[in-house]
């Protein structure tokens, strides 16, 4: 199976350690990139994720606020989000996961525990 | 040795070892040799419970090889990459120190970090403030700055 994943975050490095982390765990999927909250709306607008990673601290709009719009548009059932981010503040990361986010990592991420939150979000849809 | 400071110490080690999989030793010297080449900083403000600004200071050297090693790659690593891993190392200490510091309690934003040659100035006003910590990190000396409003 061949999972369609969709990465925010405005850092490049982040993104593309998002993607060996599949390769490691001999996962196939196509990804797209967004660098901020914005782009990645403009990508599920019309196309259907298996898992997005999506990251809070970003330029021209957060992570809060794509959760928010998400939920104002009632999309987020329909999106499994994993929040991957340097917030440590439990009340933002309790909103986070109330709105509906399915996981929450906190950066740094180490490789097992990612790929262990992978094959639980995207073991439920095999 | 002040909270913030231990704080600050701990979490940057954390991200170096766990993160960029560096050895790190305390650094014996303050000031990083770079022989003429110029260094370069990673800047990070946050705003909440109180406001300021973390500052890694380092060398080409040290971006390089954080960059290869997060990526976990031993190509030549673009030029726009390695510049990306060392913004999101601020980022990173940045957003673990001030849970680390302040609690998990407390509410701040962060800017997205920006990277920059360091001018002199820079250097001296990090070197001045009493929440420094200076590392080695794989044998490359790099600092890290609390800096306060």
């Amino acid at each position: 199976m061949k999972y369609n994943v969709l990465i925010v975050d405005d850092s490049k490095v982040i993104r593309q350690s998002l993607k060996r982390t599949f390769s490691l765990a001999a996962l196939e999927a196509d990804f797209q990139e967004a660098e901020n909250g914005k782009t990645a709306l403009d990508f599920i607008d019309g196309n259907k994720f298996d898992i997005m990673f999506l990251d809070i601290n970003m330029p021209v709009m957060t992570g809060v606020e794509v959760v928010d719009n998400l939920v104002s548009t009632g999309k987020i059932p329909n999106i499994p989000i994993v929040i991957v981010s340097t917030e440590g503040n439990e009340e933002r990361v309790s909103y986070l996961l109330d709105k509906g986010a399915k996981a929450y990592l906190r950066k740094p991420v180490s490789p097992e525990k990612l790929v262990a939150t992978i094959n639980d979000i995207l073991g439920e849809k095999k | 040795m002040s909270n913030e400071k231990q704080a600050l110490e701990a979490t940057s080690i954390m991200v170096l070892e766990d993160w960029a999989l560096m050895l790190v030793d305390p650094a014996t010297s303050k000031k990083i040799d770079t022989s003429g080449e110029p260094l370069y900083c990673s800047r990070i403000k946050f705003k909440g419970t109180g406001k300021g600004e973390i500052c890694i200071v380092a060398d080409k050297d040290f971006i390089k090889m954080l960059a290869s090693n997060v990526l976990g790659t031993d190509d030549s690593v673009q030029e726009e990459t390695i510049f990306d891993a060392f913004a999101e190392m601020a980022n990173v200490v940045a957003g673990n120190f001030l849970t680390e510091a302040y609690g998990a309690d407390k509410l701040f934003d962060l800017t997205p970090p920006v990277t920059a040659e360091a001018a002199d100035d820079i250097v001296e006003t990090c070197s001045k403030t009493d929440s420094s910590i200076y590392l080695n990190a794989d044998s490359c000396p790099v600092s890290i700055h609390l800096l306060k409003d």
